[in-house]
């Protein structure tokens, strides 16, 4: 399992005020053909462009209906909705109690982007994922505030977790660790810096040093006074992990 | 990222929110993001 020590990360766009945080719950969740399965499938999803507009399934099986561990992986390279087609079925390799799917390169459908190393792992846990976006930067995933967060795939289509790997929107932040604040003393506050996926444990994140040296995060405490009056408290973020 | 927040001595204990984002003068973009903080 990796330890995201991190928490840093960053994103690759220009400036663009139309942009808006993806709204999971208007994500097509249409498969237009699936696999016969062998076992009850999983199911997972990764978007890729600036929209999220590029659907690429992900779904786990089994070679065999009673085996504990899932070690089959359709993924829908071409994002076409049609899971199973050929070169889209991958065999995995054990990982301890849990199995390991060596993707590599992977061609970002609609783009001539190329990401590689792209690697997904399935414990009975969670599912997690890591690739290095464009052959460079280290996108992976779902992390979540706390370890007994990190998602696993769902049990339907319409369940599927959704992952956003890399770069291409604008930075959102997840919790590490962090959720409860002492007063009268000072709080370590932390979090990953990256993309938000469909539900809490699916947050996609890089490595800590993707933003320059200087660079920081504000953090704007919002709470009420004794006089039930919102009040404002902004601290700077500036230490990588 | 991680970095020292001290909670001010006004504050109640309860719900509260930390809105994280990056600044504008930072090389990237945000989305300010709302983290439900609980201030004990």
């Amino acid at each position: 399992m990796i330890t995201p020590t991190l928490l840093l990360l960053a994103c690759a766009v220009p400036g663009d005020k139309e942009l808006q945080p993806l709204d999971f719950a208007k994500v097509s969740r249409a498969l237009t053909r699936e696999p016969a399965y062998v076992a009850a499938p999983r199911y997972g999803m990764f978007l890729f462009g600036v929209r999220g507009e590029q659907r690429m399934w992900a779904v786990l099986d089994k070679t065999q209906a009673r085996a504990t561990a899932y070690d089959v992986l359709y993924l829908d390279l071409d994002a076409d909705g049609v899971l199973g087609e050929a070169g889209e079925r991958f065999a995995a390799t054990e990982a301890g109690e849990g199995r390991k799917f060596t993707i590599g390169d992977l061609h970002q459908p609609g783009s001539k982007a190329v990401h590689t190393q792209f690697e997904l792992t399935w414990t009975p846990e969670s599912v997690r994922y890591s690739m290095l976006w464009k052959g460079e930067e280290l996108s992976r995933g779902g992390y979540g505030p706390t370890r007994d967060t990190y998602a696993s795939f769902g049990e339907s289509a319409e369940a599927a977790t959704i992952y956003v790997p890399g770069y291409d929107r604008p930075l959102e932040f997840e919790h590490w660790m962090s959720g409860t604040l002492l007063p009268r003393q000072t709080n370590t506050f932390k979090v990953f810096v990256g993309q938000r996926g469909s539900q809490r444990g699916a947050f996609s994140c890089g490595d800590e040093d993707f933003l320059p040296e200087g660079e920081h995060v504000l953090a704007t405490l919002i709470y009420r006074d004794a006089d039930g009056q919102e009040q404002r408290h902004v601290t700077k973020l500036q230490h990588r992990c | 990222m991680h970095g020292p927040v001290r909670v001010p001595v006004d504050a109640e204990p309860g719900q509260a929110i930390m809105r994280v984002e990056l600044p504008d003068t930072s090389k990237y973009k945000s989305f300010a993001t709302d983290l439900e903080v609980t201030i004990e």
